[in-house]
């Protein structure tokens, strides 16, 4: 039997991906909460779907714990948490300065870390959830001019291969998406001669709620997506 | 080095409410000022590697007119002036 996910916790959240993930969920029957840095960009997408949004910097410890603790007192504790922040840098080597380098590997990799422990920790004594990570091309390849990208992503997957490993035979299903190509939002989209050369947030979205109703015989731990312009 | 794709374009007007609605009547974009002057349609080559791309180009004749910069999104971009004069812009994302 497919397993049922009643409450959504995503991290990270904005008008892509994330934005479609909660309609995807929400359409599901599924409640919502969205964490973001910044939360008034959420209004819009929180009356469409009914989810709740809280603050929350991704890569601090403290406001990941106060994060769970806020969201199971108001919306419930998530049996589905879906990590998806990332700090976006790039530069030549010698033009990067170590401070933003950091940065990206603290929002897109620790906070990664962080916000898995406060899930299983509400997960395990239930031996029943979900957590997924959004990675990247730079998961997988590290383009030139993207170390600050290529080294947060690598980790993440990292971690989350180490954590489908230990998770799974606790009851945890534990997937990493490879999102390896451009996403399309509502700020860039293709060219028209190149139509569908972005990946549709609501397609990728189709793919998580896919995978996360997958029976436990028969769980990815790795999907990758991308549009027909990218080569591998 | 694989072979740049036209994908992003600007629209460079003196006049943006009125090529605001043009666009927004014709084909159906929303507009987003840039601060540049116009008019014209500015075109950006994707490449992997921004500044090494803009580097290559100077040493090849062409002159940096705005850039290398970072916009939000880590989006690198550059606008240059090739050797005969034509305006030509490199873009370059967080993949």
């Amino acid at each position: 039997m497919a397993a049922e996910y009643k409450m959504a916790l995503i991290v990270g959240s904005g008008g892509g991906l994330s934005a479609a993930l909660a309609r995807r969920l929400a359409r599901d029957g599924v409640k919502v909460a969205l964490a973001a840095r910044n939360t008034e960009k959420l209004a819009e997408l929180c009356r469409e779907t009914g989810a709740r949004a809280f603050a929350c910097d991704a890569g601090e410890e403290a406001a990941v714990k106060r994060l769970f603790a806020e969201v199971t007192r108001e919306v419930g504790s998530p049996d589905l948490v879906i990590y998806n922040a990332s700090y976006r840098t790039r530069g030549a080597l010698l033009s990067l300065v170590p401070n933003d380098v950091a940065l990206a590997l603290k929002t897109g990799a620790f906070g990664g870390f962080l916000v898995a422990q406060e899930a299983a920790r509400a997960m395990l004594p239930k031996g029943h959830g979900a957590i997924a990570f959004t990675g990247a091309s730079a998961s997988i390849k590290g383009y030139a001019e993207s170390t600050p990208f290529a080294m947060a992503k690598f980790a993440l997957r990292g971690l989350a291969q180490s954590l489908a490993r230990e998770l799974a035979p606790q009851g945890i299903h534990v997937a990493h998406f490879v999102i390896d190509g451009q996403i399309r939002n509502p700020g860039r989209i293709e060219p028209p001669e190149r139509p569908d050369s972005m990946l549709d947030p609501a397609a990728i979205a189709d793919s998580y709620a896919y995978v996360l109703r997958q029976p436990k015989s028969a769980w990815t731990w790795e999907v990758e997506l991308r549009p027909w312009v990218e080569k591998f | 080095m694989r072979p740049a794709n036209f994908v992003w374009y600007d629209v460079m007007t003196p006049d943006m409410k009125g090529a605001e609605a043009f666009y927004t009547n014709v084909i159906g974009f929303s507009a987003k000022d840039s601060g540049m002057p116009g008019p014209m349609w500015t075109r950006y080559w994707d490449v992997d590697a921004g500044d090494a791309a803009v580097a290559r180009a100077k040493s090849s004749g062409a002159t940096l007119l705005n850039g290398p910069m970072q916009v939000p999104g880590g989006i690198g971009i550059a606008n240059l002036a090739d050797p005969q004069g034509a305006m030509f812009n490199v873009l370059s994302l967080v993949r």
